[in-house]
């Protein structure tokens, strides 16, 4: 053989070796490779942990990255939410194929379930691997895996049978210790000499059954903790009867769980109420610490859900994220405990319990209340907040509290609030030193303040602080190196007023970030509270503040979040009206309050029956009888104006139409049953019989109405349209009802005539409300819990009473409801009815705003309405969750899609947040729906926006990417749009497209999906807004309206201006009604502010009886007038023209002799300072056009009662320069001195009118002529040279 | 300003469609053929690029610079001869890109809502075509060298002029 021939044959012969070699390595000695799938975190680390033997590979991928199945021994799956697609089912029916064992671990019956290549014994041995979840059974697993896929692998496949582990059992810190029986925990806890005969039991439920040993570290911490504080701390892990029963064996004083979902069933629950045990809910969060601080990755999905949203059902409090799941050294995801959070709770509870031991006289309470800067009166929606807070000093003092010094009438105890307790603004430095020198405010030294600002904030905050406002003390109330705080001591009662979180420019700026510090005043109160008065338990009275506003996380907060670290780790408790849950639910959340219910102020009679009595009869008369419809009659309604509020003719001559008589019999039944609200309630003094009368009829009324006029239809003595018909049931059925059940409630007739035991129920409540709110806090500060409760306008839901409780929202997953589903596929085709009535045709665009309390009263049906325009509906689970969406064909939808744009505050982003990625997949379903038979709005909205964004200079990718985002709202993690400040700063702006670009600036973050989440894009939201056609305001509570809210001017004045300027043409505006739970319907805005503008503010009856209130019901007056003027600047066209005139004729001149002066004068002289001075700038804006002597009479007041009590220093006079010239312009000489005076005495000289610009930005530096006329010539004559030399060198050529 | 800028790319392209027109009828067809493809891959990647960024990528400054410099040697190659001309003679021209990108971002505003992959073919397929149709008419008007020197120098002065308004 020749030597080549040698060489090729040991070199086969080597690689032959090696290939034998190979197969025997492969076939009897390498790892088995064990692929886990959709593990959780906290599972993988325990399975991979616990591998003690190298001869198995163990890898752990989710669902959505895992690719290859063929490539393992043996594939193991985890099946809950587990979703395969195509190309992973192909790949793992190959390794089917290849004969490779493949396992789902089930719960329960999941949709999806593959098991391959397993026997019966097989699986069933694997369920009880994975159903025993501990260290030995996890080590045993994946031995048996190695021994049923690769059995001839040589080493490591014996492996012990699965250790049973109980489901339901008490443990604790010792591994592989569990107990049957809380007696056995306690005999061990004593044998360990961890127990303490004196200390509180704790129930501590550790969520699902895992993980019960390793990965738990925050579970050993929080038991170790509790232990050392000296509680008898009982860990339980158990679900459903056994979990109640355990918990109750273990006669707990308190029960610790760590969310997942309910704790119990309302047996449970409401046995632990009983008992008065007091349920704490902090949690565990599958994130990562970075992912929990990052402000702009807000919690949201099923773990919002699991852990707060549905826990907040069960009365839970302090929900505090406690631990992240952070990656080990080796790459694992393991629980890690935050050592502040940890602290924060076992502070936070052990407060709580204490508040059991700590006797009354000794409890130390601080009590924030709010309060506009100024004269005026202190606030909270729909209460009475002076006669409240004295209300409640006097039942503390009852109950044995320390609260020396309180005044012995309400009177005094007024003057002391409005001297001691008042809230400054930057804008009048002269009554800052005015109340530093009279009122000895509490000084803080500058070195105390930063002492207890760097014990209690984070240093980079801290640092914020000092960069915005400068070094303490700042410049508000303070003087050298102190600062001033307002606040009123009565023995251990602390009173503070909430300050203002911003100041300067900054108070009405406009905010484009999320960092915005607050200043060393607003700070200051809350440090003191905390360290100096140490106080026990923190209230905050009525609503709202603003410290739950401040910039943050949704939920989940950290040290770095202001409204958490400000509140410190003390009980909160937080006096909130009933018909506000929205924002409530942010309180709950951002600031750890527990939540005290209060009533409303009573529903009473508008009057207005009688008022339009003959009106209505004759309407109806000609309604059914046309020789009956007259020109009198039109002449009667034109007197009325309400043609004008209709937008209909005028002409003194003809007749109406059946229609427009129709339409008029319609406003004029609403109005005459407008639900209005009284004077604002006082805690503790319940309804007066008349309001109890009135309200119970409001709440009732329609119940009984509704359910005749259906017993009549299922009789079939009406029709279904009249059935669903407003109009026909206000008058024929709700008159008698309201007579029926005015007998019942006044005794004259019984529940078996009137047949409706509501009505006395409902009195019961509303009686036992007065009492049960400040009870609740009573209890509350002895350490009794304080029982849920869904919140809302009692009308729409009276299981709101009775008062006193903690309310609680919904589960955004399962939202649109089915009935909310119903309701808003019923409204949006409405709408689409409506416009085409009115235009001829489709609109191609319609804009909502989203509200948290609108999305929670009516289980999401404005998000209904919304994927109903773009022809897309839900799909639900087994478990009413709204998982997915499908596409409506065209032929069954019978319409265009129609292309929306959606607005939301920050309430509503934090709790719904993904309901607004569901909206922006329905969008982008309904963009590329082809085959439509019917044109797609949506898709020409989505390239136009695409084509808006290309022309304003984005890349095309990011236009394309950017063409489907259609919900925006304030900046991440912020709550306000900030237009109700710029609109009221009326001195700062003249042109109303200045207001449009603060709106363009503020509401433009992206809520789309998670790549955009929060980002701020103008153009975005300019193409967004372009083109709207109409836009929809929800509107939910009989407590607020158009007028009365300043909210609905801010969302939809504010974006019906924005429109505006960017298309040109005004959109429509319409409020979708969810008032009438059996008819919801859509109302024109203008309609609505007519509606309500009569039944209220220009209704001598409604006036009169908030006339019965005080100053913070005269305050409201004040608030009206500013919302007119709001509407004013943003859509002057709801509005009637004559709006200011009647203002003016009730108001200043008192035509119905109502002694408007005289009360206001007597309770809140601020208040019509603040309406006059409204009206004032209105007419030097130019939005009311008066007479010089209406001009004079109004400055005239105006200046009279400021020379009598002084400048209000209020927002809307002292901070605008411009007005105050104006109003002195159109008074006498001598009053126009006077009133200037009045006016220095208050603010500075130096203070000015302010102009906000953008800083502008040159793109193109200009060119120089000159240099351009340079650079010709040089042109010219380079060109001529080039000539030249190609001439010569052609010559040359030629001559060669 | 933009017309100017418009007259600049059409003279860039205009000079080195010349120039290409005076190359064997093989080479340029291939060149013509990259040139496509370069123009859907500009295309695709342009997508992702905002006006601004595009601007400061094609600063117009440098862009004349370049211009200029091509100018020189499309010059030089027209007196030079032997080895120096063959040299020379192989540079057919870098510049038509500036034009070519110019055309790519314009063409998103043309077909809004189109798949960015299709754009990008279209404007490779045109610019082929158009680059192809525009060598035969340079051929048929039995456009030379001389041709290709009247028209460098008139860019010569375009150029001048643009850096000088920039």
């Amino acid at each position: 053989m020749s030597r080549a021939g040698k060489i090729v044959v040991c070199v086969g012969a080597a690689l032959a070796v090696i290939c034998v070699a190979w197969a025997i390595y492969a076939y009897w000695f390498s790892p088995t490779r064990i692929l886990i799938v959709n593990p959780l975190p906290a599972q993988e680390a325990e399975i991979v942990l616990n591998n003690d033997s190298r001869s198995i590979k163990v890898k752990c991928q989710s669902m959505e990255t895992v690719t290859d199945f063929d490539h393992y021994d043996a594939v193991l799956m985890y099946g809950r939410g587990l979703y395969l697609d195509s190309l992973q089912l192909e790949s793992l029916d190959k390794a089917a194929r290849k004969g490779i064992p493949i396992f789902t671990n089930t719960l329960r019956n999941f949709s999806f379930v593959v098991t391959h290549n397993l026997d019966s014994l097989q699986i069933e041995m694997l369920q009880l691997y994975f159903s025993n979840p501990c260290r030995t059974n996890y080590r045993n697993m994946l031995r048996y895996v190695r021994h049923i896929a690769t059995p001839q692998r040589i080493g490591d496949q014996d492996y012990s049978e699965p250790l049973a582990m109980p489901s339901n059992m008490y443990y604790h810190l010792e591994a592989g210790k569990y107990f049957d029986k809380a007696d056995q925990l306690t005999a061990y806890l004593k044998k360990k000499g961890l127990y303490s005969p004196s200390g509180r039991n704790i129930a501590f439920v550790s969520g699902v059954n895992f993980p019960v040993e390793n990965n738990r570290a925050h579970i050993d911490t929080l038991v170790s903790r509790l232990t050392e504080e000296g509680y008898n701390v009982y860990p339980l892990t158990a679900t459903g009867k056994a979990r109640a029963k355990m918990i109750k064996e273990v006669n707990p004083q308190a029960i610790i769980y760590l969310p997942m979902g309910r704790l119990g069933n309302d047996s449970l629950i409401n046995w632990a109420y009983d008992k008065q045990i007091p349920l704490f809910m902090p949690y565990p969060l599958i994130q990562s610490r970075e992912e929990w601080l990052d402000v702009n990755s807000p919690m949201g999905g099923g773990t919002l859900n699991a852990r707060i949203v549905v826990p907040e059902i069960d009365g839970g409090m302090t929900p505090l994220c406690i631990s992240t799941q952070d990656a080990s050294p080796e790459g694992y995801l393991l629980y890690t405990p935050d050592p502040e959070r940890m602290n924060a709770f076992i502070e936070q509870f052990d407060r709580f319990m204490k508040l059991r031991d700590t006797s009354a006289s000794e409890k130390r309470i601080a009590i924030g209340y709010f309060k506009s800067p100024g004269k005026d009166a202190l606030l909270a929606s729909g209460m009475e907040v002076v006669p409240s807070l004295y209300n409640f000093l006097k039942r503390l003092e009852k109950e044995g509290y320390d609260v020396s010094g309180l005044p012995l009438t309400l009177e005094e105890f007024r003057q002391q609030l409005m001297a001691y307790g008042s809230v400054m603004g930057s804008y009048a430095p002269s009554a800052q030193e005015k109340f530093m020198d009279y009122t000895n405010p509490i000084w803080i030294d500058k070195s105390d303040y930063e002492r207890w600002a760097k014990e209690t904030l984070l240093p980079h905050k801290y640092a914020e602080v000092e960069e915005r406002y400068g070094k303490a003390p700042g410049s508000l109330l303070a003087r050298g190196d102190s600062l001033a705080i307002a606040t009123i001591r009565y023995g251990n009662i602390l009173l503070f007023p909430q300050p203002r979180p911003a100041l300067g420019n900054d108070e009405f700026k406009l905010v484009h970030g999320a960092e915005v510090a607050p200043p060393h005043s607003y700070i200051a109160p809350y440090l003191y509270m905390q360290k100096e008065f140490d106080a026990d338990v923190l209230i905050h009275f009525g609503t709202h503040g603003n410290l739950e506003f401040t910039p943050g996380k949704n939920a989940g907060l950290s040290q770095a979040d202001w409204a958490e670290v400000l509140v410190g780790n003390r009980p909160h408790f937080y006096f909130y009206t009933t018909g506000n849950v929205g924002e409530s639910i942010i309180a709950k959340r951002r600031s750890h309050a527990v939540i005290v219910t209060y009533l409303t102020p009573p529903y009473v009679e508008s009057g207005l029956r009688q008022k339009y009595a003959v009106l209505i009869e004759r309407l109806h008369q000609a309604i059914v009888d046309p020789t009956k419809n007259t020109s009198d009659l039109k002449q009667e309604i034109i007197g009325y104006g309400l043609h004008k509020d209709l937008d209909l003719d005028s002409v003194g001559t003809g007749i109406y139409s059946l229609d427009e008589l129709k339409k008029i019999d319609a406003f004029v039944e609403e109005l005459v049953n407008e639900k209005i609200t009284g004077a604002y309630y006082t805690m503790g003094q319940p309804y007066s019989p008349k309001d109890m009368l009135t309200t119970v009829i409001a709440i009732t009324a329609d119940e009984l109405a509704y359910s005749r006029a259906k017993e009549e239809y299922e009789k079939g003595r009406i029709s279904k349209e009249e059935l669903q018909d407003f109009t026909f049931i206000s008058h024929h059925y709700l008159p008698e009802a309201k007579r029926d059940l005015t007998k019942l409630l006044t005794g004259q007739a019984s529940c078996n005539t009137v047949n409706n035991e509501k009505a006395l129920q409902v009195k019961a409540l509303l009686t036992e409300s007065a009492g049960a709110e400040i009870d609740a806090m009573v209890n509350a500060l002895k350490g009794v819990p304080v029982r849920p409760a869904p919140g809302g306008d009692p009308v729409l839901n009276p299981n709101v009473l009775p008062m006193g409780r903690n309310m609680y929202s919904i589960n955004a997953e399962a939202t649109p409801g089915e009935k909310a589903w119903e309701n808003g596929v019923a409204l949006a085709e409405q709408t689409l009815t409506t416009y085409r009535e009115k235009h001829g045709e489709y609109p191609k665009k319609v804009s909502y705003t989203f509200w948290a309390g609108e999305f929670i009263s009516s289980q999401g049906a404005t998000v209904a309405q919304a994927l109903r325009m773009l022809g897309v509906e839900p799909i639900r689970d087994e478990q009413g969750r709204v998982m997915d969406l499908r596409l409506i064909p065209s032929e069954q939808l019978g319409r265009p899609r129609i292309n929306v744009h959606v607005q939301v505050s920050g309430q509503l982003r934090d709790i719904a947040g993904s309901r607004l990625k569901m909206i922006t997949d329905a969008v982008k379903l309904a963009s590329t729906a082809s085959d439509d038979i019917y044109p797609n709005y949506v898709a020409e909205g989505s390239l136009e926006q695409e084509k808006r964004m290309v022309e304003k200079g984005e890349s095309p990718k990011r236009a394309r990417e950017l063409s489907t985002m259609r919900v925006f709202g304030p900046v991440n993690s912020g709550y306000s749009t900030g237009m109700l400040g710029y609109t009221e700063s009326s001195g700062e702006w003249d042109n109303r497209n200045e207001l449009a670009e603060g709106y363009f600036n503020n509401m433009c973050a992206m809520y789309g999906d998670e790549d955009n989440w929060g980002l701020m894009n103008r153009d975005a939201l300019e193409a967004g807004v372009a083109d709207t056609d109409i836009i929809i305001q929800p509107r939910q509570s009989n407590t607020w309206g158009p007028i009365s809210l300043d909210h609905v001017y801010e969302f939809t004045g504010a974006l019906s201006l924005a429109a505006t300027v960017v298309s040109g043409k005004e959109p429509d505006a319409v409020m979708a009604d969810y008032r009438n739970t059996y008819l919801p319907r859509l109302q024109d805005t203008k309609e609505a502010v007519a509606v309500e503008t009569r039944a209220t503010i220009l209704n001598p009856e409604f006036i009169k009886e908030r006339m019965k209130g005080g100053a913070t019901t005269a305050q409201m007056f004040g608030e009206i007038f500013r919302n007119i003027f709001g509407w004013s600047a943003t859509r002057p066209g709801v509005l009637n023209e004559n709006i200011y005139d009647d203002l003016h004729d009730i108001y200043v001149e008192d035509m119905y002799d109502l002694g408007v002066k005289e009360y206001f004068e007597r309770v809140n002289p601020a208040a019509l300072q603040e309406m006059t001075a409204t009206m004032l700038e209105s007419a030097r804006k130019g939005f009311w056009k008066p007479s010089d002597e209406q001009l004079a009479t109004t400055a005239k007041i105006h200046s009279e009662i400021t020379a009598n009590h002084g400048a209000p220093c209020t927002e809307f006079v002292c901070g605008n320069k411009k007005l105050q010239d104006y109003i002195a312009r159109h008074l006498n000489k001598e009053s126009a001195e006077r009133y200037n005076k009045d006016m220095a005495a208050a603010v500075s000289e130096s203070s000015g009118a302010r102009v906000l610009k953008e800083e502008s930005r040159s793109l193109l530096s200009p060119t120089s002529e000159n240099t351009a006329s340079i650079y010709v010539v040089l042109s010219v004559i380079i060109f001529l040279a080039f000539l030249v030399i190609g001439l010569w060198l052609k010559k040359r050529k030629d001559k060669i | 300003m933009t017309v100017i800028l418009v007259m600049f790319y059409v003279m860039i392209a205009l000079t080195t469609l010349v120039r290409l027109s005076l190359m064997s009828i093989k080479i340029w067809l291939a060149i013509v053929a990259l040139w496509g493809l370069v123009a859907m891959v500009i295309t695709y990647c342009i997508s992702g690029l905002t006006p601004a960024e595009i601007s400061n990528l094609l600063n117009i400054r440098n862009v004349v610079i370049g211009e200029f410099i091509e100018l020189l040697i499309f010059i030089t190659w027209l007196f030079s001869s032997g080895g120096k001309s063959r040299i020379l003679g192989i540079y057919p021209g870098v510049m038509i890109c500036v034009p070519i990108a110019f055309l790519s971002a314009s063409s998103y505003r043309v077909f809004p809502g189109m798949d960015f992959t299709v754009i990008a073919i279209l404007t490779g397929v045109s610019v082929y075509v158009a680059m192809i149709g525009f060598i035969f008419l340079c051929r048929y008007f039995r456009l030379h060298k001389e041709s290709l020197y009247e028209i460098s120098l008139l860019n010569v002065l375009v150029c001048v002029s643009t850096f000088g308004l920039s």
